[in-house]
């Protein structure tokens, strides 16, 4: 079980994994945030304390106060209101991503794994063409052909994000193939899918769970990027990285709208890495970035 | 070492066809014909219309605009822009074409000395005061958007403060922030390798070797450790310039620098795909470029790749 | 001679010039429990011209104990009690700049891998020379010719051309040698040698040995050889010094030690040494491991493993107990037979 040691990455129960993650402080403030963060967004349509979409073209620009606690934007909106509906978008975007990526990558690494060959060959090379263009640009690319919107924005960001985890799992599956209970099944005439589905893939989920950790904070700074550029998310639905945008023009007089807007994102985003690395250290400190 | 040079210049070679192919292939497939969006009100027009495929090479089949694309391109000749009819797309970015690969050299110039530097004082002293509160700026640094920082620091150093100009491109003083803020998530990260690769040095028996040899310990850090933290990072000095790179097509938008990233922005949003496509090619370049002149680096830096070259 | 490990005894009269002299060191890493000793009161010392053999398996505190001396300890390691006098002059208490104008001077180690103990980045001439430049203040170019002489001196041959090499390019034997010129280059009173061969092929063993003694005869310094190979120290060293879970258990000259050895863990280190000629279908092993400081046993620590263990061994730490011919034993069976009580 040697090299499968290296793969399984908590030998030692739930509750160790507990105590050593309480005394991580920069993981715990990570936890927090993103609790926060996730609570927020899944509680919105009860505790946005205004229509996020309601236009107001007496209250343009209000200042944060009493009304508006976070003051209002161009078209009166409530600045508050759309910052808990865009936590919800940006979650659900950055939450769809990785799900595809992950079942894309695993998917595509396992086969790769287990059939070499062209195929093999395929998803490798694939990958590599893909990590030779800079991310973001690739992402642009694919949002300037299909042209803005949530399903674009998902769509590009899980092509970037699939090659990566595609390699760890072709690596972790390799690795695992010589073990004794991956043999015992072959010599007992298991399906490959069922050997890979029911003994491999219980094997590799918590360096999959760390990596995807990590690139969430990736994935949910890319989306406000292309949503800044305008790219991404459209409007009525608001997004943290187009309502930065909306307020630039107005920084000098009205600056509540995009500080407000960069606070939410930079200290998300600053959560999600923060509980990744976190997990990254405690889980497995082998697993890099790519 | 030339034998090295070429194999990693052929290694380049898929990267740069893979690139030619897509965007050829982007640029054919996109939603919308562009010279119906170029005709505008002229919709009717048979006659400009004919005129114009026949000029863009549109009345073709798409394998002989395939190959004249790839010839064209072996000329340094990325065809003729949609938003402005007729004009070479070489000529909309001529001008543009230095500004984002400088501003991402002046972001990286400034950016490893001070990562390098942070990132080893943050390892010398482990677990201290220090180190943590350097760890959670590196995390801060590299979490925050850049657009996010841009908006606080225009509206903190240019707006309140008036130190610096809000945006433009006509002094020196205009690039301040622009690399400023392409540098801090650059230098970050470089800090956070620096950290990392100086705790693993520093537990290497030669370092161990050095200080039993009598060195002072600015020697032994500065000397024997720093060099061998060198090596490694100096090979992700590559995907750190793709993401300057990639970087400045924010920043230009933001500071309204008439730089490639912000005409490729203006250019998706006209749909003249030549133009935006052409960018990307030279965005790919300039990263395959950079990555091949830090391999060939590398290989000048490590003996022990140096030597495997000579053979 | 045979008395030279007493040298600096209690009665504090010296009997010969000891060139290094570990008093009652005690050294003490953090543990999940608190910190754990994991060297502790252990003093032998060397006299000049003497190689002083250390011996013991791995985790037993041989090379912490060198670590210590040299005060190259990991930071986490605490020396809690103890003194290591080089000649006159207290190591211990040296301040910064002081310990680093005769670490490398003065005392220098060499070390088990030699594959990693060089710098991979630096030319091992220029690795040589750094000693000379820090501690003689030589130019490089100086440091170079004379980094030259050195690399001669240990048998490197052409040295002219390996000077400039870098260590991927050397082999093992001769990547030692190299750390033996560096160790060298200042003439040092004493060397301390951690495992040197422990890496090497057999026959490279026998040469780095060899040289080891030849520039002991020349220069006259003292040596600690640490080893866990019985047979090394049979071949090298003048002295012997046994160690066991941090502590020192038996310490004598080497014929006596062979020829005679009282504690048992000793008898069985010496069984385990394997012998052309005899019969023995299979290597003698000691049953059990040595364990982790987190569990050293109370009582003696090498009762759980010990064939003659007694009642009280369980209970009460033996004291090293100095006997009559200058050798030290940390046994309740060696004190019950009554050899121990030969001290007088």
């Amino acid at each position: 079980m040697s090299a499968a040691a290296e793969v399984l990455v908590e030998p030692t129960g739930f509750a160790d994994f507990r105590r050593r993650f309480v005394g991580t402080p920069s993981a715990v403030l990570g936890f927090a945030i993103v609790a926060f963060a996730v609570g927020v967004a899944l509680l919105s349509p009860w505790i946005a304390p205004a229509d996020f979409s309601r236009t107001n073209m007496a209250f343009i620009w209000e200042p944060p106060g009493n009304d508006f606690a976070l003051g209002t934007d161009a078209l009166g909106r409530d600045v508050l209101s759309r910052l808990m509906v865009g936590a919800a978008v940006s979650l659900t975007v950055a939450l769809s991503v990785l799900a595809i990526a992950l079942v894309v990558g695993t998917a595509a690494g396992m086969t790769a794994a287990w059939r070499g060959g062209w195929f093999d060959a395929f998803v490798m090379r694939t990958a590599d063409i893909t990590f030779a263009f800079p991310d973001l640009i690739v992402a642009i690319l694919v949002a300037a052909m299909l042209g803005p919107g949530i399903p674009t924005v998902i769509l590009s960001l899980a092509l970037v994000s699939w090659p990566g985890i595609a390699r760890l799992t072709r690596s972790l599956v390799l690795s695992l193939r010589n073990e004794l209970f991956v043999d015992a099944a072959i010599v007992c005439g298991t399906k490959p899918a069922t050997i890979l589905l029911r003994h491999c893939l219980p094997n590799i989920v918590p360096a999959l769970i760390v990596r995807a950790s990590v690139g969430v904070g990736f994935v949910v700074m890319a989306e406000a990027t292309l949503s800044f550029l305008g790219l991404g998310v459209q409007e009525p639905l608001p997004s943290w990285g187009g309502m930065i945008r909306d307020g630039l023009p107005a920084l000098r007089s009205d600056p509540h709208l995009t500080l407000a807007a960069g606070t939410a994102l930079g200290v998300t985003i600053i959560g999600f890495n923060l509980l990744g690395d976190g997990l990254r250290d405690l889980l497995d400190p082998r697993i890099r970035e790519r | 070492m030339t034998a090295y040079v070429l194999r990693r210049l052929l290694g380049l070679l898929p990267v740069l066809v893979a690139a030619v192919v897509l965007t050829f292939v982007a640029n054919r497939f996109v939603p919308g014909d562009p010279i119906t969006i170029m005709l505008g009100d002229q919709g009717g027009n048979a006659v400009l219309e004919r005129k114009l495929r026949s000029e863009y090479g549109l009345d073709r089949p798409v394998t002989v605009q395939f190959v004249d694309y790839v010839a064209k391109l072996a000329h340094g000749d990325f065809g003729l822009s949609f938003r402005y009819p007729g004009v070479p797309v070489t000529q909309v970015i001529r001008n543009a074409l230095w500004i984002s690969p400088s501003i991402a050299a002046a972001a990286l110039a400034l950016a490893i000395p001070i990562g390098i530097a942070l990132g080893v004082v943050a390892a010398l002293r482990r677990n201290t005061l220090a180190d943590t509160g350097i760890v959670l700026v590196l995390v801060a640094g590299l979490s925050i958007p850049n657009f996010a920082l841009a908006a606080f620091l225009v509206w903190g150093f240019a707006l309140k403060l008036g130190w610096v100009p809000v945006a433009g491109w006509t002094s020196w003083r205009h690039a301040i922030l622009p690399v400023v803020l392409l540098a801090i998530p650059a230098a970050a990260y470089l800090a956070r390798l620096a950290r990392t690769f100086m705790l693993e040095v520093l537990q290497q028996d030669y370092v161990r070797t050095a200080r039993a040899k009598g060195l002072s310990e600015r020697l032994v850090v500065w000397r024997h450790a720093l060099r061998n933290v060198l090596v490694p990072i100096l090979t992700v000095c590559g995907v750190i310039f793709g993401g300057l790179i990639t970087g400045t097509v924010v920043i230009e938008t933001v500071f309204n620098i008439p730089g490639l990233g912000r005409i490729a922005i203006e250019s998706i949003f006209a749909r003249d795909y030549p133009v935006t496509m052409a960018i990307v090619m030279l965005f790919t370049f300039f990263y395959a470029t950079i990555n091949f002149a830090v391999d060939v680096l590398y290989g000048l830096v490590d003996p022990r790749i140096r030597l495997e070259a000579r053979r | 001679m045979s008395a030279a490990g007493l040298s600096q005894g209690a009665n504090g009269a010296p009997l010969g010039a000891a060139a290094l002299a570990i008093d009652a060191l005690t050294v003490s890493f953090p543990g999940t429990n608190g910190r754990q000793r994991v060297v502790e009161d252990v003093s032998f010392s060397i006299a000049r011209g003497q190689i002083v053999g250390l011996v013991g398996e791995s985790g037993s505190g041989k090379s912490v104990t060198a670590l210590a001396a040299m005060r190259l300890l990991a930071p986490t390691a605490r020396v809690d009690a103890g003194t290591v006098r080089l000649g006159e002059r207290d190591l211990s208490t040296l301040s910064k700049p002081e310990l680093l104008r005769v670490r490398g001077a003065e005392i220098a180690m060499i070390f088990q891998e030699p594959m990693t103990c060089l710098n991979p980045l630096f030319r091992a001439g220029f690795q040589i020379g750094e000693t000379l430049e820090a501690h003689l203040g030589m130019s490089r170019a100086e440091a170079r010719g004379r980094a030259i002489e050195l690399m001669r001196a240990v048998g490197i041959s052409a040295p002219e051309r390996r000077v400039d090499d870098y260590p991927h390019q050397l082999s093992g034997g001769m990547r030692q040698r190299v750390m033996i010129a560096m160790a060298m280059a200042c003439r040092p009173r004493v060397l301390i040698a951690d495992e040197p061969t422990t890496a090497l092929d057999v026959t490279i063993q026998a040469q780095i040995l060899a040289l080891v003694r030849r520039l002991r005869d020349d220069t006259g310094m003292g040596v600690l050889l640490i080893t866990h190979d019985l047979g090394v120290v049979a071949g090298m060293a003048d002295r012997v010094v046994v160690m066991y879970a941090g502590l020192v258990m038996e310490e004598a000259a080497v014929r006596t030690l062979f020829a005679a050895p009282l504690h048992p863990y000793t008898r069985l280190l010496l069984k385990s040494i394997p012998r052309i000629g005899t019969k023995a279908a299979r290597l003698h092993q000691i049953a059990g491991t040595t364990p982790p400081p987190s569990r050293f046993p109370a009582g003696c620590r090498f009762h759980p493993r010990c064939p003659d263990a007694l009642d009280r061994c369980r209970t009460e730490v033996p004291p090293l107990e100095t006997l009559a011919d200058g050798r030290r034993v940390r046994c309740w069976c060696a004190h019950e037979t009554g050899l121990a009580s030969m001290a007088s």
